[in-house]
């Protein structure tokens, strides 16, 4: 289970610090996908990666907060203790599946490498083959010589899952894994991840700006907006039943089947403000349609009716009155 | 990982010092999303799940064509060059500094010479075909060491400045601009003036001088490189910085490094030729190139020959090392990297 608590992170300009992450928290509970959801520029990699520890000076720094992944507080341990955490427990999936794999390195050797050598040499080749049949890889025996530029986007995606998924973490972290692939491939990987949690019980953390995609795969999500949490609560009710402005537009932008071609393509007008040091009130307030005089007071989160939700006017609305109020 | 324009590091210098934006992906925005359809079983015990994925992955590079047309002409002076460095003493018909005076300035084969001397003979009576022999060796041997002394040296410091970062990084590069904006023949000039000329002293300035270029143009490339994600997957693997240096770094940056040593390669030999010209190389009596030239040099009216063909020897030596770093160059980046 992983717990971020107060989480506040900051990249390093030459003499100004830009907040990008701001007293985020939340819970991704055992053997639940959680996703992390937002529009670009949200701050979502940026949580993925400050779970990793993987923001440090120069380029940033995690100013605050406690991850802690089954009680222990990844961000005081020592780096040595953090290395062999990351070796054990945790699994990270990058977005760029071509990006993911050294180009020089051949397909087996990508998993191999992160296997213990104790292991004899034929088991984990055994091992191996059988993680990649599983992930849908097919002749996996006869492609582990093969170098990352001879697969296709999907198949190098397959394996960087398996080189995440081989030693058995804990925790799973996605950012945007499906996000440069092909509908029906981006299809077919997320139902693998999905099975794969089932069966080993994994906590993922599902960071995606497409609610649709979440909305597939998740049980929880978490909304972020400009470095904040808006909104956070069991998908379906989330989606379903949209508490703050922000989420509402989300949903609305999720395309329906129903939709007229030019309705596919709708947009949130402005834009997300920059990250800045100091702010006072709802960083959405300039694009929300409901914002008033009260916003000019930072909102806290919430709990309404089973979601937590930071918004002055946060209210629940039934589905189609939410989407029709978007539109 | 989406970073924005001016971020640290956006900027680098592309190996021909013109500047380039680096990583700056577009992450799709709201309006790309999928219309998937928002239903949870869909996930789950679909029979077709996988006849979806494609069953057959398309080699994605099928363009091997493009780089036929092959480097035979300079592969063959170089090939011939090594070829002469290796084994050319033992070939050649006479020594290289045996002096006999009586045979002074005797013209070659084909102005009039004889075969005895197929290239004639210098101002001393010694053979011109067997210095020039000689001399291959020399430059074989001060090139090589120079690359090989000078490209451990910038792999080295491109590693630590690129991988490490931070304050380090802005020392060594400030330590390899003053070296890069240094002349080469100055500093050489300067140091054999100090040390004094020998084969070695030649070797060791040459190599103080030619180590900033790798050390600038790796940086970039690891700086490029460890932002990839097979690196971060790397570190949330648990690897440590020499095993990520070793085992992803210094494999990705091989191709530019033997671009970079092909190119220094005739830039070495054309250097320690310059400096025994200028009397600060490869001291006489031993047949150095540049030697020659310089000897010859007094003579270009009267004994053309001394001079021109340790010229020849060097430029085709030089112009095939740089037309094969050329073709490296053109060659290394579109195989498995985009
Ligand atoms: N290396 C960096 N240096 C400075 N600012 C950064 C860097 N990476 C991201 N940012 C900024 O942090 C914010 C959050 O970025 P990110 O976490 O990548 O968002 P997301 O993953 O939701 O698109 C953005 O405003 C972005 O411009
Ligand atoms: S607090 Fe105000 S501005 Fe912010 S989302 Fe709610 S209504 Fe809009
Ligand atoms: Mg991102």
């Amino acid at each position: 289970m992983l717990q971020i608590e107060n989480l506040r992170v900051a990249y390093l300009h030459d003499n100004r610090r830009s907040i990008a992450v701001r007293d985020v928290s939340f819970d991704v509970p055992t053997g639940v996908t959680v996703g992390l959801v937002g529009e670009s520029g949200s701050g979502k990699t940026t949580v993925a990666l400050s779970v990793m520890r993987l923001i440090k000076p120069p380029i940033g720094d995690i100013e605050g907060g406690k991850v802690r992944l089954d009680g222990v507080d990844l961000l005081t341990l020592s780096n040595k203790a953090m290395r062999t955490t990351l070796h054990n427990d945790i699994g990270y999936i990058p977005q760029d599946p071509t990006a993911a794999l050294d180009p020089l390195c051949k397909i087996g050797r990508h998993v191999d490498e992160t296997l213990s050598s104790k292991i004899p040499k034929a088991e984990r080749r055994a091992l191996i083959i059988s993680l990649l049949e599983s992930l849908g890889v097919r002749n996996a025996a006869t492609r582990l010589g093969s170098y990352p530029h001879e697969f296709s986007g999907g198949m190098c995606q397959r394996v960087a899952i398996a080189t995440a998924l081989a030693r058995g973490p804990k925790l799973v972290i996605a950012d945007e894994p499906t996000t440069a692939l092909d509908v029906t491939t981006q299809l077919s990987i997320l139902r693998l991840l999905d099975a794969q949690r089932r069966e080993r019980g994994l906590s993922m953390l599902f960071v995606t700006h497409d609610l649709a995609v979440a909305q597939m795969l998740c049980q929880y999500v978490v909304v972020m907006y400009a470095g904040e949490v808006v909104e956070k609560g069991p998908t379906e009710e989330v989606i379903r039943r949209p508490r703050h402005p922000y989420t509402r537009a989300l949903v609305g932008a999720i395309p329906q089947p129903t939709d007229t071609p030019r309705a596919r393509l709708r947009a949130i007008p402005g834009q997300p403000p920059a990250p800045v040091q100091d702010r006072s009130g709802c960083p959405f307030a300039p694009r929300c349609p409901l914002a008033e005089s009260a916003c000019s007071a930072m909102p806290e989160l919430k709990e309404l009716d089973g979601v937590e939700v930071a918004c002055w006017n946060a209210r629940v609305e039934e589905e189609e009155s939410a989407v029709a109020q978007t539109r | 990982m989406a970073r924005p324009q001016g971020a640290e590091e956006s900027l680098c210098v592309a190996s021909d010092g013109s500047e380039c934006l680096q990583d700056a992906p577009a992450e799709q925005g709201w309006e790309q999303g999928v219309a998937l359809q928002p239903q949870a079983d869909l996930l789950l015990d679909s029979p077709t799940a996988d006849a979806a994925a494609r069953p057959v992955d398309l080699a994605r590079d099928g363009n091997r064509n493009r780089h036929a047309h092959r480097p035979y002409f300079s592969g063959g002076i170089l090939a011939l060059f090594i070829l002469a460095g290796l084994i050319g003493p033992l070939i050649a018909p006479h020594s290289t500094t045996h002096v006999s005076l009586s045979l002074f300035l005797r013209p070659p084969v084909f102005a009039g010479g004889t075969w005895a001397y197929p290239l004639g003979t210098d101002e001393l009576g010694r053979d011109v075909l067997s210095r020039l022999l000689g001399g291959a060796r020399i430059s074989l041997l001060v090139g090589l060491s120079v690359v090989v002394l000078s490209g451990a040296f910038g792999l080295f410091v491109a590693m630590i400045s690129g991988y490490l970062g931070g304050r380090i990084d802005a020392i060594l590069m400030r330590f390899t601009d003053a070296t890069l904006a240094f002349p080469t023949i100055l500093l050489a000039i300067v140091l054999a003036s100090i040390f004094g000329a020998s084969e070695q002293n030649v070797i060791i300035i040459l190599a103080v001088g030619g180590w900033a270029s790798y050390a600038r143009v790796i940086r970039s490339e690891v700086l490029r490189l460890k932002k990839q994600d097979f690196v971060v997957m790397a570190v949330v693997m648990g690897a440590g910085p020499l095993w990520i240096i070793r085992r992803h770094l210094i494999p990705n940056v091989m191709s530019t490094l033997v671009v970079l040593a092909t190119l220094q390669l005739g830039a070495a030999i054309l250097s320690e030729g310059a400096m025994s010209f200028l009397g600060i190389g490869v001291p006489p009596p031993a047949p150095s190139w540049g030697g020659m030239l310089a000897g010859g040099s007094n003579y270009l009216t009267t004994a053309w020959w001394l001079a021109l063909f340790p010229g020849i020897a060097l430029s085709l030596t030089v112009l095939a090392s740089n037309l094969m770093g050329d073709w490296l160059r053109s060659r290394s980046d579109p195989t498995g990297r985009r």
